[in-house]
């Protein structure tokens, strides 16, 4: 008899969602879904307003990742405009989303994801958080949370505020960095390094051995992420490189002409629509995108901290990594690289220059900006009329891209940890846990910091609930 | 160091006066002042160094000023952002080994619709909700010097 487990909601992720599993009649499983049941609309109802709104917009459909979607869109706006913005404005914005994936990347391991690892898969859920953290390990929390507080801090510095600030604009930037705000971030780098090194070290002690970090699900895929012309990691701008699960490039293309190798299809299962790469079709076009799939796409780090972990996580992993578990990892290795790059700006005089914005009027009626945001590559696709009003726009968020893999992650989790109908908590927290590494963010909703509600159904193929697993 | 920390969403009406006190304090020796949508474990850095703490925020229901000592604990988190500020500084104490005296001021508020502007009710209390901050950092000024 075929039954199904839902896992609702999931939690410590960014957003809602829910997870269906389905056993067949030997209760064994068959496929599982990871349902996003938010539906946001911005595609909607940006329409009609200026370009000039819409960084200011955009950011609005996140509370943690605004500086990503103010980014991208100012990008799509530059090419709007069909200006070449000033060096130091460039600088500026590799500047802030540096400090963006360090927050955002320390907010994924230190608040969301570690606790699991560290205090343990199967501790007490009332305990298995970031409270539990600080008690645990005061040290490590302590210094997690000083190192998120640090690229807050830089974000607030360049952009007037943490949240939302309406920063990078058309054309460049709208305030230039003070020589105050460069002294203060120059003085607290060796710290953050220094953090981000120790975590390091730590993550590797406890799990060096690449089979310990199988738990999550190891599965080959494409993987997807802008690396510079010369191979090098990258996070503003360069080629869409995409590369196979050996390592071998597969294409490298222009971002701004993505619509040539990416398309998306929908399922009526969820509001997140599935993007795959379009020559190998769907869904068998699955690509992973963000910290690993960065790490897998690039040759190698320029800064040299980053390039010797990239080095040994390459030797230890055999290559490329298929590890769900090696996000984290290449979470921190990257959060290492970013922290290594900001010091190379600071350093650099150019930095400092007040000359930061091109102007100009609508000189193209289409624009594609394209970075990399903490959660993968992110797209923001806009047409304008001659006033710049917009008349479409199309938004691919990181997490969507990643939307096969985290099925694929389910299934396998799924397929692995339960069998013949047999479920436990234990099971569940790592079905969770396998989403949780892609640190999937579904819009700006909640995410939990303590015990969560969590319901599991088993129903029959005759649609009858047979068992029900809860926690309040 | 003294701290007095500013919570609420400017964009909500009422729910802004925190932050609208706040920032109209004048700098002085030895405060720090900060603002924030709602508490979170990121401030436990900035608290575990403080000596005082002063949290303003808006409140629904109370109809007068109130300052209010706050004693370390309460109830552990559940579900979103909710954080309270005992739970914050008892956070702050497991991390940090100490936490600083933890006190609240609430100012009445009357709307948290969608706006930038506060109620005429609430716009009145700013004044007062004002000198109430000044008058805590004063008070412990005052013991300093008697210490």
């Amino acid at each position: 008899m075929e039954r199904q487990i839902h896992i609702e909601p999931v939690t410590r992720i960014e957003g809602h969602a829910k997870i269906t599993v389905f056993l067949d009649s030997a209760g064994d499983v068959r496929d599982a879904q990871f349902h996003v049941t938010e539906l946001r609309g911005f595609e909607q109802f940006c329409v009609g307003r200026t370009m000039w709104e819409m960084p200011g917009l955009t950011a609005r459909i996140c509370g943690i990742c605004p500086v990503s979607h103010i980014l991208a869109s100012a990008k799509a706006c530059d090419a709007i405009l069909a200006v070449k913005i000033p060096e130091t404005a460039q600088l500026l914005r590799r500047l802030m989303n540096l400090a963006q994936l360090v927050q955002s990347h320390a907010l994924s391991f230190f608040y969301l994801s570690a606790p699991d690892f560290l205090l343990g898969w199967d501790s007490d859920p009332a305990t298995r958080n970031v409270v539990g953290l600080i008690a645990a390990r005061p040290d490590l929390a302590r210094k997690g949370i000083r190192l998120r507080a640090f690229g807050q801090e830089a974000i607030d510095r360049l952009g007037g505020k943490r949240i939302h600030p309406a920063w990078a604009v058309p054309g460049g930037v709208n305030q230039p960095l003070s020589q105050e705000d460069r002294a203060w971030m120059i003085e607290r780098l060796p710290e953050a390094r220094a953090t981000a090194q120790e975590t390091l070290t730590l993550f590797k002690s406890a799990f060096g051995d690449p089979k310990e970090r199988s738990v999550l699900g190891d599965y080959p895929s494409l993987y997807m992420g802008l690396v510079r012309h010369d191979g090098a990691w990258e996070h503003y701008e360069g080629v869409l490189r995409i590369v196979d699960a050996k390592g071998r490039v597969v294409r490298e293309h222009n971002p701004a002409q993505y619509a040539e190798i990416i398309q998306e299809a929908s399922e009526p299962w969820t509001y997140l629509k599935f993007p795959y790469y379009t020559p190998k079709g769907y869904p068998d076009g699955m690509y992973r995108v963000g910290p690993l799939g960065r790490i897998n796409v690039c040759d190698r780090f320029d800064t040299p901290l980053a390039q010797a972990e990239l080095e040994e996580f390459r030797e230890h992993s055999g290559g490329r990594s298929g590890r769900v578990f090696d996000y984290h990892y290449a979470r921190l290795i990257e959060i290492l690289g970013s922290i290594e790059e900001m010091a190379e700006l600071l350093a650099d005089d150019r930095i400092a220059s007040p000359v930061i914005r091109a102007e100009a009027g609508v000189n193209a009626r289409e624009g594609v900006g394209v970075h990399e945001a903490p959660r993968g590559t992110l797209i923001h696709h806009y047409w304008v009329d001659q006033n710049g009003i917009i008349e479409k726009l199309n938004l691919i968020v990181s997490t969507g891209h990643n939307n096969l893999a985290m099925n694929r992650a389910v299934r396998e989790i799924a397929k692995t940890y339960i069998k013949k109908g047999k479920v436990s908590e234990g099971i569940l927290n790592r079905i969770e846990g396998g989403i949780r590494a892609y640190d999937p963010c579904l819009s700006c909703s909640v995410h939990a910091v303590g015990r969560m509600p969590l319901c599991v159904e088993i129903v029959n193929a005759q649609g009858e609930v047979q068992a029900t697993l809860s926690r309040d | 160091m003294d701290l007095v920390v500013g919570i609420g969403n400017e964009l909500r009406s009422d729910d802004g006066v925190g932050i609208r006190v706040v920032t109209s304090l004048p700098p002085r020796l030895g405060v720090k002042t900060a603002v924030v949508h709602q508490l979170t474990p990121d401030l436990v850095d900035v608290l575990g160094s403080a000596e005082r703490v002063l949290f303003v925020d808006a409140h629904a229901t109370e109809r007068c000023l109130r300052l209010a000592r706050l004693c370390e604990g309460g109830a552990p988190p559940t579900v979103g952002h909710t954080l309270a500020p005992e739970t914050l500084l008892a956070w702050t104490r497991a991390a940090c080994g100490r936490a600083p005296e933890g006190w609240v001021l609430t100012v009445p508020a009357q709307s948290f619709a969608m706006g930038e502007s506060l109620s005429p009710e609430t716009e009145r209390a700013v004044p007062a909700a004002r000198r109430a901050a000044l008058d805590w950092l004063d008070r412990h000024a005052v013991a300093h010097e008697e210490n």
